[in-house]
């Protein structure tokens, strides 16, 4: 009977402190999508995510907010600052974008080598060249402003509405505001803290957004085109929004294809990020 | 008026009553029933409507049934060190200073269907143990359902082998008998009344030296068999209030059993092991022993219900006013795993034995009934008594489906708001962290089994040892199908009033391999 008291007790979050005394105690479950990423909790290491465990636990937290980090070499850190309440865990979801993100540019015409092995890819003459389908499959992609990821619920020329699944986001003269359209119950982590729901979120950029979508395989990250670049934007605002880049170059759009590949368009040249 | 006067002492069903008993034991029979259901479809329910209940009642649950490992693999150590001391015991000399010349085994042996070796296997046993022969009824007990066969084999068995024994007698159980069911109690009880009047009384047998060893036609008596049980009957308190109950090994056939037959024949094996060392909660099972004497007292085995084995027991307790026990003799016998010609019909036939072993639970509403009739039983007993079989059936039939399918439930039922919770976190690694350290008892079990091994027929080197090892991984699934779910089965079907008659276990024997 004691050993059961005890075990339900831990298992609620209770814990035993050096004075003896019950204590409350909370945590984190600390999600991560890039395995080899070092996760940190109040500047104390966690653990180091690995290709079959990319999740972690942080429990026996005492109330309070804490600074997580997550970082790997070659990728943009990711830092936040959360509460951790009594009996509680709280989502976290971070995400890092690389340092230097890879472009590939996509030219319109590609050529087979001699010898066959070899294919080279170039751009300006047609003569004797194959046309590239990537090419004209991007091109068409940013021939409209539909998405291949969300749905774009309303257009007009004041406003964009954006939607995936039931998170609605809206674009308003340059501004994000993101709500949730679904039930209470089903309401995304990020719209809580401790049973305290928002119905909106208003997205912190100080840049006009000249659009967006969502990030692919995320319905947390917003993909951004700002007159200074392109850069993926986490919704959740239970503290400062954590902002990378993911191009930094002047008059980028860019577009999602269905199979989550970010396409940008500089000029009039198109390319793929390599993420 | 002695309990084993009144309409209740072999009551087989309620439907056997009339009037408010009749009511009384229908409801005793949906009890066990009702408990596993409400249990696990209450789990269910707690975990979609009161998720943190539903967790802090699936680590309570997990912690016991943590507790009972740890506690019942102390005893089924103690008892594996008991057995390897008994095998190793010269029971000739333990009775060489003890007068046991008086004493006669009847050993009752019935079949149906079952091929000739298989009878004469178990024949071979007994005249290679070293009890006097000339000392040793036969009777070989068979069905007249099984027409021809059952004379044939009654035919062979006599001409090689009749002359050896004291006495041989074939008796052939009449179909169709007013109140019976057919099957194996029926059976042995016609033939210990023929034995009685064939032999015992034409020969001026004292009923009370002659010791009856009940056993299924598969059943091989190791050596010293017979010298164990004379002396445990003779040093016992009261051995006629004793019934006396071997460890059943299943080892005839166990190199040509499928893993699955042999994980589920091990853990039966297991299960008879700890209860030896629980002396004050076993009841008779299988192959098992009891003095003519007191058996004839009370009218022999049950004829009208399936599980006999263990309501013979029943029946001397409540004759006896509570004041009958089991022996244990931790020693063996060898009996057949189920083996069919197909791994799936092994499979089947693994079920539906369980099945019909679970059935047992038909005693549970008997054994109330009886503590509610019979006033002469010291109130503590019945409590003690209904607490540990209520507990026993229930923890069959629900505890492995609740382990290994129903701790993550409120997780996955319980609602965006109680996975924010620490203990939604915690419940599925408790869960599993408890089922690991359990399944380390698996080690424990693996050495036990191959310990008691009978050398392999073709080669013996480490690596014939290796699948006696492997298979223990199938426990969860062995306990769960094999266990829980026939146990689920019975229970639910003694619910509905659908009462089981008896099924023989085919035997099957790949003749390359034995």
């Amino acid at each position: 009977m004691l050993l059961t008291l005890f075990l339900i007790s831990y298992a609620t979050g209770y814990r035993i402190t050096n004075t003896l005394d019950f204590t409350h105690t909370g945590g984190f479950y600390i999600s991560s999508t890039l395995s080899g990423s070092d996760i940190f909790v109040a500047d104390k290491f966690i653990t180091k995510t690995s290709l079959f465990q990319r999740n972690v636990l942080v429990q026996n937290l005492r109330l309070g907010s804490y600074d997580i980090s997550v970082s790997k070499d070659g990728y943009q850190t990711w830092k936040k600052s959360l509460v951790v309440y009594p009996e509680k865990i709280t989502e976290v979801h971070p995400f890092t974008m690389k340092s230097s993100p890879e472009l590939n540019r996509i030219f319109p015409f590609f050529v087979q080598g001699e010898g066959a092995s070899s294919t080279i890819l170039v751009g300006t003459t047609t003569k004797g060249r194959q046309l590239n389908s990537e090419y004209a499959n991007v091109k068409a992609l940013f021939a409209t402003t539909t998405s291949n990821t969300s749905v774009i619920t309303v257009q007009s020329a004041t406003s964009t509405t954006r939607t995936l699944r039931k998170i609605v986001v809206t674009e308003e003269k340059g501004a994000l505001r993101v709500s949730w359209n679904g039930d209470i119950q089903d309401e995304p982590y990020y719209f809580c803290q401790n049973e305290v729901c928002q119905n909106t979120i208003v997205m912190n950029i100080r840049e006009r957004v000249l659009n967006f979508d969502f990030f692919p395989g995320r319905d947390d990250i917003l993909v951004v085109s700002l007159p200074s670049g392109l850069y993926a934007v986490e919704i959740d605002s239970r503290s400062s929004q954590n902002m990378q880049s993911i191009v930094e170059e002047k008059d980028i759009d860019f577009r999602i294809e269905k199979n989550g590949t970010i396409y940008i368009k500089k000029a009039s040249s198109f390319f793929s990020v390599a993420l | 008026m002695e309990y084993q006067d009144t309409p209740y002492f072999k009551i087989g069903r309620a439907s056997d009553l009339t009037g408010s008993d009749r009511t009384l034991y229908r409801a005793l029979e949906i009890l066990p029933g009702f408990l596993s259901w409400t249990t696990i479809l209450g789990t269910i329910l707690l975990s979609f409507f009161a998720p943190v209940a539903a967790a802090y009642f699936i680590i309570a649950f997990d912690t016991y049934w943590l507790l009972k490992t740890v506690y019942l693999s102390m005893h089924l150590r103690h008892n594996w060190k008991r057995i390897k001391y008994n095998l190793s015991v010269d029971w000739a000399g333990m009775l060489s200073k003890m007068k046991y010349e008086h004493l006669i085994h009847m050993i009752v042996l019935p079949y149906y269907k079952e091929d000739t070796s298989i009878v004469e296997q178990s024949v071979r046993s007994l005249l290679e143990s070293q009890y006097d022969k000339k000392k040793i009824i036969l009777v070989l007990a068979s069905e007249a359902s099984a027409g021809a066969h059952g004379e044939d084999v009654a035919r062979h068995i006599e001409r090689t082998f009749a002359k050896d024994f004291g006495y041989f007698i074939h008796t052939t159980h009449p179909e169709n008998r007013a109140g019976e069911m057919p099957g194996k109690g029926s059976n042995i009880s016609y033939a210990a009344e023929e034995a009685r009047v064939k032999v015992l009384d034409p020969n001026g047998i004292n009923y009370r030296d002659v010791i009856v060893s009940a056993f299924d036609v598969d059943t091989v008596a190791y050596k010293q068999y017979f010298l164990c049980l004379t002396w445990h009957f003779l040093t016992s308190p009261n051995p006629f209030k004793s019934s006396f109950q071997p460890v059943p090994f299943y080892n005839n056939n166990i190199w040509s059993a499928p893993a699955v037959s042999r994980v589920a024949a091990g853990s039966s094996t297991f299960w008879q092991m700890m209860q030896q060392e629980r002396p004050e909660k076993l009841a008779t099972f299988s192959s098992h022993s009891v003095s003519f004497q007191a058996l004839y007292e009370i009218g022999y085995w049950q004829k009208n219900m399936v599980s006999e084995d263990s309501r013979i027991f029943w029946n001397l307790f409540f004759a006896h006013d509570g004041d009958y026990t089991v022996v244990p003799l931790s020693y063996p016998v060898s009996m057949d795993a189920n083996l069919a010609p197909s791994l799936r019909q092994t499979m089947v036939n693994i079920y539906k034995q369980h099945r019909r072993w679970t059935w047992g639970v038909e005693n549970l509403p008997y054994i109330i009934f009886g503590f509610i009739k019979n006033k002469s039983i010291p109130f503590w007993t019945k409590v003690k008594t209904t607490a540990v079989q209520v507990e026993g059936f229930w923890s069959l039939a629900t505890n492995p489906i609740m382990i290994f399918f129903l701790g993550w439930l409120p997780v996955v039922l319980g609602g965006s708001s109680f996975n924010k919770t620490v203990l939604s976190y915690n419940l599925p690694m408790f869960t599993r962290n408890i089922m690991i350290v359990a399944m380390l008892g698996l080690i424990l079990s693996a050495a036990i089994f191959i310990s008691f091994l009978p050398d392999h027929p073709k080669r013996k080197n480490f690596f014939s040892n290796m699948p006696m090892v492997l298979q223990w991984i199938l426990i969860p699934f062995t306990i769960t199908i094999f266990g829980a779910i026939p146990g689920l089965d019975a229970q639910t079907r003694l619910m509905f009033g659908k009462y089981m008659g008896f099924w023989v276990t085919p035997k099957h024997r790949h003749e390359k391999n034995n």
